[in-house]
């Protein structure tokens, strides 16, 4: 595939293509997402490192300010900057997506690997339990853990993790199951490898692969999910700045002051879409790659 | 047919077990004791002893799980703490709004999905066709709540259509007030009915009973909607039982928001209160619903689809 843009005759088969996202479409797509994604990581990280913005700073004389080239977003009831408090948050909402999709990743590859090597009754056992975990709702399972904890972000933690791992445990094994009977694994274990060495070395960089794409979709889920979470008032408290939690603040002023809900949710949709987007790019690539195709 | 019913029933026992063995393990899994946190600091010694040996807590674990076995299939879950009457009763007020919720958001998702998937499957490659999967793509990326509050504010603040939250009674009220939460529940899983169905369509549109049909003359309308319609939504069959957990999860969130007194409100109030004994109903009985519902959709895809039950039972 080839990054420049050819010049197309018809004017409306472009029109489609550009808003279809199709075949020519595909590299920029993606780098649009991943454009977006990285001003906002960088934005949000400057923002935090270097104080720009003070996200418990109360004004109570600009309270409820409708958006203006001061405050972007408008301020809330105290007078905060919503805008501030917005970006400031990215980078706690887009944390909590990744690191529990990454550990949920890391486990399941894991299980997956070593039960799709195997096979046998361990096989059948732990993808029965896995299989348990997936026919649960899984709000209620993480809410579960919830109460155990408390409200907070242990509980969250730890749900998002064990629910999480069942669908990369089922992706790992299905891979694994291909990638066993390859010929460079049959000449692994005739070099009398151990098992783990040909686990980890070298099966398991073709089950990441297998994995990677439905990763960045968990990631928006859970993003969504914490900030759904949050805004129930059982993930991140308040004041910390978080995009579910802000919406909720601003959802008893919907009425008088639209902009404090409304406005956060705009900018966490944008950003969920440029992850979906970044992850088209990386799905083409990968699954080229991908051992049997 | 018996078979296929017998082997799937026998499917759901270790789901079904697994799912009792979590909610019983979940009051297990409180630090302290239960007892204390039932009634508080100030109670004395041999009360929090007399409320552990009340839930059983004293006798022997695996004896606890068979006592709690045979409590949970009489739905009996104890006392609430916060709401001073027992979980079972609790559960039972709660549960019609949000089963018609769901049912009314099933509707709405069938109603929006089916109609747009046959216009995206007739005209494939066309601007609608992409269209419609850039707005899928834009619904997973959108959190429910927010979509809720957007419509709040769009069919109810703008145009008085809508209660803004709250829940009227009387079977009109109750439909007036799900109308906006079905709404979002509606808009957010359609995407997943028009891809599956978009796909199964432009199947069946390629085989070759759509052509002889085509080769004896019928009308292009006739053969979409008489003979490629039928066959192609068998898998929403499935799909419907299979998005009916995450359509939970999502129900409990969007009650939230517009303030319907259902399960998920239920569970939230609880879970705020660690309230444990009604947090363990909830999952116990959230948990059943779904295998349940799955079990059913299951049979009754063997009933429709003969291939099904043939192929499982071999």
């Amino acid at each position: 595939m080839t990054s420049q843009t050819v010049a197309l005759p018809d004017p409306r088969q472009a029109l489609v293509n550009r808003l279809a996202g199709g075949r020519r479409q595909r590299v920029s797509a993606p780098r649009l997402g991943a454009g977006i994604l990285a001003v906002v990581i960088v934005a949000s990280l400057t923002v935090r490192v270097c104080g720009i913005v003070t996200p418990g700073a109360v004004d109570l004389t600009h309270t409820l300010e409708p958006p203006s080239i001061h405050h972007l977003f408008g301020t809330d009831d105290l007078g905060r900057d919503v805008f501030g408090r917005t970006i400031y948050a990215a980078t706690l909402d887009l944390w909590l997506g990744v690191s529990t999709t990454v550990g949920a990743m890391a486990l399941g590859l894991v299980i997956g690997a070593l039960v799709g090597y195997r096979g046998g009754v361990l096989d059948s056992c732990v993808m029965r339990l896995m299989d348990i975990i997936l026919a649960f709702p899984f709000i209620v399972f993480v809410m579960a853990f919830i109460t155990i904890y408390g409200p907070g972000l242990t509980g969250i933690y730890i749900g998002f993790i064990i629910t999480g791992i069942p669908v990369f445990a089922r992706l790992a094994r299905a891979a694994m199951l291909g990638v066993r009977e390859q010929e460079f694994i049959l000449a692994a274990e005739t070099l009398g490898f151990s098992r783990g060495r040909i686990i980890w070395r070298h099966a398991l960089p073709h089950l990441l692969s297998a994995t990677v794409v439905y990763a960045l979709a968990n990631i928006v889920l859970n993003i969504i999910y914490v900030a759904a979470l949050s805004y129930l008032g059982l993930g991140v408290q308040p004041p910390t700045p978080e995009w579910g939690a802000t919406i909720a603040e601003g959802q008893q002023y919907l009425l008088t002051a639209w902009w404090i809900s409304t406005l956060p949710g705009l900018f966490f949709v944008v950003v969920c879409i440029a992850i979906y987007l970044a992850g088209e790019g990386l799905a083409d690539p990968l699954s080229r790659r991908t051992l049997g195709q | 047919m018996l078979r296929y019913t017998a082997s799937r029933l026998l499917q759901a026992i270790p789901t079904l077990l697994g799912l009792s063995l979590l909610g019983f393990l979940l009051v297990h899994a409180i630090p302290g004791d239960p007892g204390r946190i039932a009634l508080g600091a100030r109670a004395t010694p041999s009360a929090v002893r007399a409320y552990d040996a009340g839930l059983h807590l004293n006798e022997p674990i695996f004896a606890q799980y068979i006592t709690f076995l045979g409590a949970a299939v009489r739905l009996h879950f104890g006392y609430s703490l916060g709401l001073r009457e027992p979980v079972g009763v609790a559960i039972r007020d709660h549960a019609g709004p949000t089963a018609l919720l769901i049912v009314y958001s099933m509707i709405i998702a069938l109603a929006i999905a089916v109609p747009l998937s046959l216009v995206v499957a007739k005209r494939r490659g066309s601007l609608i066709d992409h269209g419609v999967r850039g707005l899928g793509m834009i619904s997973f990326a959108m959190p429910p709540f927010w979509l809720g509050l957007i419509l709040v504010l769009g069919l109810s603040v703008a145009v008085p259509l809508f209660p803004v939250s709250g829940y009227a009674s009387g079977f009109t009220g109750e439909l007036r007030s799900l109308t906006l939460p079905a709404l979002t529940l509606g808009l957010l899983f359609s995407p997943v009915f028009i891809r599956t169905l978009r796909a199964s369509l432009l199947e069946v549109l390629d085989s070759e009973f759509v052509e002889a049909s085509r080769a004896r003359g019928l009308s292009e309308r006739r053969v979409l909607y008489r003979h490629a319609l039928r066959p192609s939504s068998l898998p929403l069959v499935t799909l419907v039982g299979l998005t009916l957990g995450s359509l939970l999860s999502y129900t409990v969130v969007v009650e939230n928001v517009f303030g319907i007194p259902g399960l998920g409100a239920l569970l939230v109030t609880a879970v705020t209160n660690r309230d444990f004994p009604l947090v363990q109903g909830l999952v116990v009985v959230l948990g059943l619903a779904v295998v349940l519902i799955n079990l059913a959709t299951d049979l009754l895809y063997g009933c429709v689809d003969p291939r099904v039950r043939l192929m499982a039972t071999r």
